[in-house]
Formats: structure tokens, sequence, C-alpha cells
């Protein structure tokens, strides 16, 4: 049975400082990001405040945006297998609230420093209270690794005793196999788990200090001024810059970001009154739309990305293999759907190995991307 | 619903659990959400009225939602039926005809329920049984949750600064 991976939640800060990533098997097989806290990120969650949509270079499939959260900013690449959520991105008025789950991606320019980036899955619009919501969750779930860390760290113990020791703590037994790899790997970790821990805390007491109630009313657009107003005096350190020329460079320059939100927010379109009575307010954007949306950008919020002074891009990097199949499945298809059979030989052609064409069909099955509109055959949905 | 959630990462790995609660973000909704039909004689749920068993059939309308649950430390499929739908979303399979038109256009009604719902908190209960293509859990009952967040806040800086043993940096600026 193939097991969805599980999104893990971390703070960018903690995102931007992991370096060890491996691949668990051959080039198709799933890549982990190992971060200091041992979680082994092949997929993630965050929700933050959209503040840069770049489109890098005329041609290229590929934009970037930046989202922030009160520890720092995740760089996130969409390329040409990511073109809901290009589409998507480069709808977007800045700033906004977004959610996005999505794979860990490294990059490593030559001088050998590790760039870490995320490739979108799917995105939606948030609002303040689901961001809020997360920091807080990703808050407790970070400590909770922090603290396995560090009783690892204590314990003196190695390998399987170790792995035992975790398990027995509570550990899954992933993190467990994650914490003992962060142990091995990560020099300082002491040091770096303490400025850490500080740097949770602090996003937690600036989510205490500034009154926010919980969104349970339609009303996006004055939430989002309540918040505007009421940060006006918090501890904003540092205005993101709107977009920042000299900001080509991937987030390892440090750019910590301290203000949750932007100072001035202008007046998202998507925060707008949900007239629904039963829940809590969205009609935000999400990626998968059928049409496609016209970019409303301006001169400003798109420059192409100088050659120059993008040393660490990442390259458009191998789709997985259910994307591939997934793609070939969308390619093949006459409008009957595809048989199995040419499917798998293609696929095969493509470079797969019968495993991977085996979990991918399982994953695509099973997520619900394709169905057997008769028996041997498969179609997109 | 009374029931404390239990964290996925302790649920996922037992082959299938009567009756529980669970609690996490919606990830991704799944395409094929929303308005859907199923054939009149066996009930599965087919696409443009024809059944892989009866082959072309008049069929009904019915609303399912399927979406990726995810607590950070597990994931499945959760499968909302037409007033599990309703109650979270608020559409009918009537309201719903409204929005995919006259030409049934239905990523319309997937793509309004995407929006409503990713990023969300949701408790839910229910069966959870392993499949072949996954874990899934049928809910019986689901509510969207909230917290104060203020408050969550300062209790969990509380605690961890409470812990003690090890200090957090104070306002340490080498963040690098």
């Amino acid at each position: 049975m193939v097991e969805r991976e599980v999104a893990w939640r971390v703070f960018a800060h903690e995102f931007i400082h992991s370096d060890y990533f491996f691949h668990d098997g051959d080039e198709f097989s799933p890549n982990y990001l190992v971060t200091p806290t041992g979680a082994r990120v092949n997929r993630l969650y965050f929700v933050g405040v959209l503040t840069e949509i770049d489109n890098l270079g005329a041609g290229e499939d590929m934009w970037r945006a930046r989202v922030s959260d009160p520890t720092g900013a995740f760089s996130v690449y969409a390329g040409q297998y990511q073109p809901q959520a290009s589409v998507f991105l480069s709808g977007l008025d800045v700033p906004c609230f977004v959610a996005i789950t999505g794979k860990a991606r490294t990059y490593e320019p030559e001088d050998g420093t590790i760039y870490t980036s995320v490739r979108p899955e799917e995105l939606n619009t948030a609002s303040d209270s689901i961001r809020d919501r997360w920091i807080v969750d990703t808050a407790r779930l970070t400590y909770e690794r922090i603290k396995l860390v560090r009783s690892a760290m204590d314990s003196g113990l190695k390998g399987d005793e170790l792995t035992a020791m975790l398990v027995k703590s509570g550990a899954s037994p992933k993190l467990a196999n994650g914490i003992l790899r962060a142990v091995s790997h990560y020099t300082d970790l002491d040091k770096y788990l303490n400025t850490l821990s500080g740097v949770i805390v602090d996003a937690l007491k600036n989510l205490a200090s500034a009154n926010h109630q919980p969104t349970s009313l339609p009303g996006f657009s004055h939430s989002m001024k309540e918040v505007a107003g009421s940060n006006a005096d918090a501890m904003v350190k540092e205005t993101p810059a709107r977009y920042s020329v000299e900001d080509t460079q991937p987030t390892q320059s440090p750019q910590p970001v301290q203000s949750t939100d932007p100072a001035q927010p202008t007046q998202s379109p998507h925060f707008v009154q949900s007239t629904d009575p039963v829940q809590p307010v969205q009609s935000p954007h999400s990626v998968q739309s059928s049409e496609p949306k016209t970019a409303k950008v301006t001169d400003e919020e798109i420059h192409v990305g100088t050659t120059g002074s993008e040393p660490a891009r990442p390259e458009e990097d191998k789709p997985e293999p259910d994307e591939m199949v997934y793609e070939l499945m969308g390619i093949m298809d006459k409008g009957n759907g595809v048989p199995v059979t040419e499917l798998v030989d293609e696929s095969k052609r493509s470079g797969l190995t019968d495993e991977h064409i085996d979990d991918a069909m399982k994953i695509l099955m099973s997520e619900g991307r394709c169905y057997e509109p008769r028996i041997g055959v498969l179609r997109r949905v | 619903m009374d029931h404390v959630p239990i964290r996925l990462d302790k649920i996922t790995d037992r082959d299938g659990a009567f009756d529980v609660s669970i609690e996490g973000n919606i990830i991704s909704v799944r395409p094929g959400s929303g308005l859907i039909t199923r054939c009149s004689e066996c009930n599965r749920v087919i696409q443009k009225k024809i059944c892989r068993v009866h082959g072309l059939v008049e069929g009904r309308n019915d609303m399912r939602i399927k979406y990726i649950l995810d607590d950070g430390t597990g994931a499945l499929t959760v499968v909302l039926d037409a007033d599990l739908t309703r109650k979270i979303t608020g559409y009918s399979i009537e309201k719903a005809r409204e929005v995919a038109g006259a030409d049934m256009n239905l990523s319309a009604v997937e793509e309004e329920i995407r929006r409503k719902l990713m990023g969300l908190t949701m408790r839910l209960r229910g069966n959870m049984t392993k499949g072949e293509y996954g874990i899934t859990l049928v809910a019986s009952n689901v509510e969207v949750t909230e917290i104060n967040p203020a408050a969550a806040a300062t209790d969990l800086v509380k605690e961890i600064e409470g812990a003690g043993h090890h200090s957090p940096g104070q306002g340490d600026s080498d963040l690098w």
C-alpha cells in the first residue's frame, strides 16, 4: 500500500537552515530534507504572507514567490510541471495570505551552499485566523521535535537503541529516523535549537499580544484592517520590501522577516464578504482553476530576473513518477482513456521502472486523480 | 463531538479504527469532489452516465467531497457524504446544480468547494480503513474548529519557557 507523505509543519527559519537532503533509493524515489529537528520532509504545509511574485525570465515557465512567516521566508518555485500553481500565483495581488502544500527541494550552485525551496502542489488564499492557527500548530509540533532531539542528544545513545528510546518517548518511527540523522549530521545543534526556540517564542508572543479575534464571521476585509491597525505599533522590526530588487538571491542571505503582516496591506479583492452562513469565511482563490486567469500584474510586480543576479535558481527538476505518469495519461488520452499496458510501455520509455509505475498509478488512484472507466483503461479525472 | 481527537501518527499504523476522532488541516481537495453522478442500478460513482458494470444508465446526482486531512504527523483521505458536505460548505445538491449551470460544469463546483475548504482545520469522526490505495476515513460527523490564537500562543509560551532545562535564546539576533 502506498502511504501518502505527511505534510510536515516547519517554520521558514528551520527550513532555510536545513541542508541535509537525500534520496530514498534511486533518482525517482522520494527526496527527503532532514531538518535540525529531525523532520524528514518530503512534503510540507505552511501558511504565510505572499510578499513577492516574480516571473523568472521571458520564455521560461518559471515563477518564484516569496511567502513569509514570522520567522523567515519560503521560496516557492512553480515551473512547467506546475502550470496551475503558476496561474494561481500570477493572478494574486501582493500581499495576501496564502496556504501552500508542496514538496521540499534543494539546489546547490557551485559555491557549495545548499538552498531550500518549495515546489507547490496545492495553493489557496487564506485568512488571518488560518495563518494564526498554523503558527500555533507549527510552534507546538516543532517544540515537540525540539524536545525529542534534546533528549536524543542528552541520552548519549546511538543507532537502534536511540531509535527505540525515541519511539518509546512518543516519536513515530519516521521521526525517530529523522532525529537520528539530524543528530549525526548537524553540528552545533544545541545552539541552533536554542536559536529556533527563541524565534518561535518571539513569534508566539507576537501573536499573543496582537489582539486577534478568531474570525468566525464573514468579512475578511475588516479583519485585515484590524490586524494592520493592531500591528502598527507591534514588533515590526523590518517591513519586507514589497519587491526588493536585491532580493533576487535565494533566501540564504539573512533577511529575517519579523513582521507577521505587512504594515500596509492593500485591500485585497480576495477577502470578500462571504454570504455563506454555515462556516467561517472564505472566498479565496485556489489553484486547479480550469479557466486560465489573466495575470493581473503591473510592471512593478513582474520583473524579469536578470541572469546575472540569479546565481542559484533551481533548474527545472525532474518530475516525480506520479507526475510523469499523470502527464503521459493526459497526452495519450484520445478521448477514451489510456490502456494500462500502453501507459506502462510509454512510462518505461521515459525511464521509469515497473515498481515506479505501479506506485505512481496507485498514488494517482488513491488521490483521486485518475479512475478506471473500463477494466484495463485509465483516465484522468 | 466530544471525543478527544487522536494524532494521525498514532492511528495510521493500525489496520483500521472504529469510530475515531481526528483533527487536522484540509491540505488538498481531491479532483472529483463536489457534484457526482451515481449509477441508478448499483450506486457506483460514474462519469458521464456510463457505469463500468451497467453501461449507459440514468444517473442520479449526489454530493461528495474527498480531501486529504493532514495534522502534521500523518495524513489520510476523508470522504464526506452529501449531508456533511452541505454542513460544512453550505452546498446542497440543488445549489451545486445551480453553480454547475445548464452545461453541468462540475469543475466549477469543485473549485468553489476547494476555495472554501483548503486551509481550514476540521475535526472528524468516523471509521478508518486501510485499502490498497491508502487510508480512508468515511466521516460520520465533521465540524470546523477554531482556537483563540492569542490564548493558545500564551499557553504554549508558558510551557516552553517553563520547561527551563534549556532556555530559549533571548531575542538572539545572531539568527544565522
